[in-house]
């Protein structure tokens, strides 16, 4: 059991360090589907195999071991886990399990306080226009999904620029890119070390809809430019500048990095690589292997602590 | 591959056609709507989507000669607006729930960009 944890948290260590160039390397929608439920397993994966290793001494607990009916005395002899080591992982799975309550509970708020500042607002087709002169738009997660734009944005566009912009929000709201973020942010949120993964996967999402905007469109150059343009929009603007100032020094929280979603449109598009995808995917399968093995051996031993007293003298 | 742009709901078109009223910002006739979408759309079509928005009340017109030219109408609600301005603000998590199309460039990062997009990058103008 010792061996198939540290195996299985060498793994989740791996993933955590390869996922965000992985995300990189392969086209966007790709990227996604495969990375975010391989995040959230990994995070799920690593909170498992912490919570079997604390729960070694935990059940030794006469309290908690009379309820599971093994005996905590034979369970103590049996467990490979040093008690220090079972201590350290309950510890570190209450904080994760703290932070993932916090984050939905904040994500939760948020997404009832943007559901709540548009549900009244006139939308056509899903687009709201916003009278506001600050060049903005963005995209509220379904399935209240809308398209918030400011008539100042859509001035300042022209008419090849405004059907980019519209095929991009569209691209979010037909493949549901809110959720598939918040999906990659509690795995985040349960496990620290994904965060650059996160960081990367919102990136993804927004290259996903950059490519969808070019299909539309056929020409990403103008996708490219159409989001250099937004861009300086929005720096330019004097109630924006002190905001932009703050997001462009901090981690990327949203809206991904425009200076890499460019290169990116400027470079070819992404090619299927099936094979690569099928290389990825089975590395990925096996490396949650450790995860079952460690279920596998945690379940083999307490039911060997709970062996029945008249076995245990043969 | 061509026929992504045409195979659009209605709901899209009806969207296409009240951006390009909201970003015209001015009365626009039937033909100025056709033009501003760019598209292959039939004049027919694009006159039955402004007729069916100015009764549901999504756009005015006014006599413009034969014709008529139409406005979008925009919600004035300035509170929604105080609150969406809140949300945008925000950092952490309010930020995080929506996707944003983009965000300030430092001037540096833009002239690096506009290099890379080359001479003919110069923004279209209406």
């Amino acid at each position: 059991m010792t061996s198939a944890a540290v195996v299985g948290i060498v793994v989740i260590f791996l993933y955590a360090l390869a996922a965000p160039a992985l995300c990189r390397a392969l086209a966007p929608a790709v990227a996604t589907r495969i990375l975010v439920p391989a995040s959230v397993f990994a995070a799920a994966s690593g909170a498992f195999i912490l919570a079997v290793l604390a729960f070694t001494w935990i059940g030794q607990f006469p309290l908690i071991a009379a309820r599971g009916a093994w005996s905590p005395t034979r369970l103590r002899s049996d467990s490979p886990i040093p008690a220090g080591l079972a201590v350290v992982s309950g510890v570190l799975v209450a904080l994760a399990a703290i932070s993932v309550v916090w984050t939905v509970t904040r994500r939760v708020h948020a997404l009832l306080e943007v559901y709540r500042a548009c549900r009244d607002l006139t939308a056509v087709g899903g687009l709201i226009v916003l009278n506001d002169a600050r060049p903005d738009a963005f995209t509220t997660p379904q399935p209240a999904g809308r398209v918030v734009v400011t008539s100042g944005l859509l001035r300042a566009l022209g008419d090849r620029e405004r059907r980019v912009l519209l095929a991009h929000e569209a691209s979010h709201l037909a493949h549901r890119h809110a959720w598939w973020n918040l999906a990659a942010d509690l795995a985040a949120a349960l496990n620290p070390l994904l965060r650059p993964t996160a960081r990367a996967l919102a990136t993804a999402a927004e290259r996903w809809a950059d490519e969808d905007a070019a299909q539309t469109v056929c020409d990403r150059r103008l996708v490219a430019a159409t989001l250099v343009r937004v861009a300086q929009l929005q720096t330019r603007f004097p109630a924006t500048a002190r905001r932009t100032a703050i997001t462009v020094a901090g981690p990327a929280a949203t809206g991904g990095d425009v200076a890499v979603r460019v290169r990116a449109l400027l470079a070819p598009p992404p090619r299927r690589r099936p094979v690569v995808v099928a290389a990825i995917v089975t590395a990925l399968l096996i490396g949650s292997l450790p995860a079952a093995a460690v279920q596998h051996t945690g379940e083999a031993l307490f039911e060997h602590a709970a062996q029945p007293a008249v076995s245990r003298h043969t | 591959m061509a026929s992504r742009g045409q195979t659009r709901g209605r709901g899209d078109l009806e969207q296409q056609v009240y951006a390009a009223l909201a970003a015209g910002g001015g009365p626009m006739t039937t033909a100025d709507v056709r033009d501003a979408l760019g598209s292959e759309l039939a004049y027919t079509t694009v006159m039955t989507v402004l007729a069916r928005m100015q009764t549901k009340g999504l756009a005015t017109r006014i006599r413009a000669g034969r014709s008529y030219a139409y406005s979008a109408v925009v919600d004035a609600a300035e509170v929604t607006a105080h609150q969406i301005h809140r949300l945008l603000d925000a950092r952490g998590d309010r930020a995080a729930v929506l996707t944003r199309f983009a965000r300030g460039l430092s001037p540096e990062e833009s002239q690096l960009l506009l290099d890379l997009l080359g001479p003919d990058a110069e923004p279209e103008q209406t």
